[in-house]
């Protein structure tokens, strides 16, 4: 059953620089099946942070590898 | 759902579950679901949608977010805010990376999570039994008490407080202090101006006379030492009130 807790999916990126979330900002501001997303960028893995109640995890990684940035998922 | 009643009621359980005043969410989703096992619809949820997302929430896992928290401070405390990554978090605390970002928006949030839980929590043992129009003598001791306590039974969280308050996230440290805290603490020393059981001087000066004495005592006492060559130091009650008997003598006007 989708909840919303586990509609959190976090994926280590290179998104380091400011240039980087800019270039992947409107991606994902845009996307109508994400709420909300952050990076914290004080970790070591740049940890994105995606919430979405459709969403799957290879569909992000998908997007965020064609704006030419590395996506992982974070393993659970 | 909706993207953005879902946003509302992420935010807000979030909130919820850090506001310990509040029941925590835990209880909340026990509740729901107790009243969909008797087929009955809580009055009090806003919506119908709050209700069946309570009544589908996973479980929380009080452990694993207790066991966080309380390795996050420790990490703080032993080797500085920039010690703390997600994955050595994860590590020591037994969970994955992925877990704490559920919790988690990122390592600030985490911080400041802790900070505000912390804050209300030492604010309250500090309040305890303590009426700001005591007379000065009985509710200095009050607070020498208080707060001595506090540090001996949480010394992880007062030191990571303590850290908080020393670093650049001060400001927000500040406003996680209730207003009714910084208003007792006040009036107990205009209180005491007045009676003239306190000499007159800026609040700098007397925090310093009041407190700062109490403090490194308590310091002296988690080392186990005080100055070179002294030896094992304890604090005991007879030297808090030796001590305090002097700090009183050098305030009273």
């Amino acid at each position: 059953m989708n909840t919303i807790i586990n509609d959190i999916l976090v994926f280590k990126t290179n998104l380091a620089s400011e240039e980087a979330l800019d270039s992947i900002r409107p991606i994902l501001d845009d996307h109508p099946q994400i709420m909300r997303w952050n990076v914290d960028h004080w970790d070591i893995d740049k940890v994105l942070r995606v919430v979405t109640n459709s969403l799957a995890p290879h569909t992000v990684i998908e997007m965020v590898r064609q704006a030419g940035f590395v996506c992982e998922e974070l393993p659970d | 759902m909706s993207c953005s009643s879902a946003i509302v009621v992420e935010t807000t359980f979030l909130e919820i579950e850090r506001t310990p005043e509040i029941a925590p969410m835990e209880h909340l989703r026990q509740f729901a679901i107790a009243c969909a096992t008797k087929k009955k619809t809580p009055k009090m949820f806003l919506s119908k949608r709050l209700f069946i997302y309570l009544c589908l929430m996973r479980p929380r896992d009080e452990g694993k977010e207790k066991a966080i928290r309380k390795k996050a401070m420790e990490l703080i405390v032993l080797t500085g805010f920039d010690g703390l990554s997600m994955h050595k978090l994860a590590r020591v605390a037994g969970v994955s990376v992925a877990t704490i970002y559920i919790y988690y928006k990122d390592r600030e949030d985490l911080i400041l999570s802790l900070c505000k839980e912390e804050t209300i929590r030492m604010t309250e043992a500090t309040l305890k039994g303590f009426d700001p129009s005591m007379p000065f003598r009985e509710g200095l001791k009050n607070q020498w008490k208080n707060r001595a306590a506090f540090w001996l039974q949480n010394p992880v969280e007062a030191q990571f407080l303590e850290r908080m308050r020393h670093s650049p996230y001060q400001d927000k440290t500040l406003l996680f202090l209730k207003k009714d805290f910084i208003v007792a603490m006040r009036t107990f020393v205009t209180n005491a101006i007045k009676r003239k059981e306190l000499a007159n001087v800026p609040l700098e000066i007397y925090w310093c006379v009041a407190y700062a004495p109490l403090y490194q005592l308590v310091k002296y006492h988690m080392d186990g030492t005080s100055l070179p060559g002294s030896g094992h130091f304890a604090l005991t009650d007879k030297i808090m009130n030796k001590t305090l008997d002097l700090v009183l003598k050098g305030l009273t006007p």
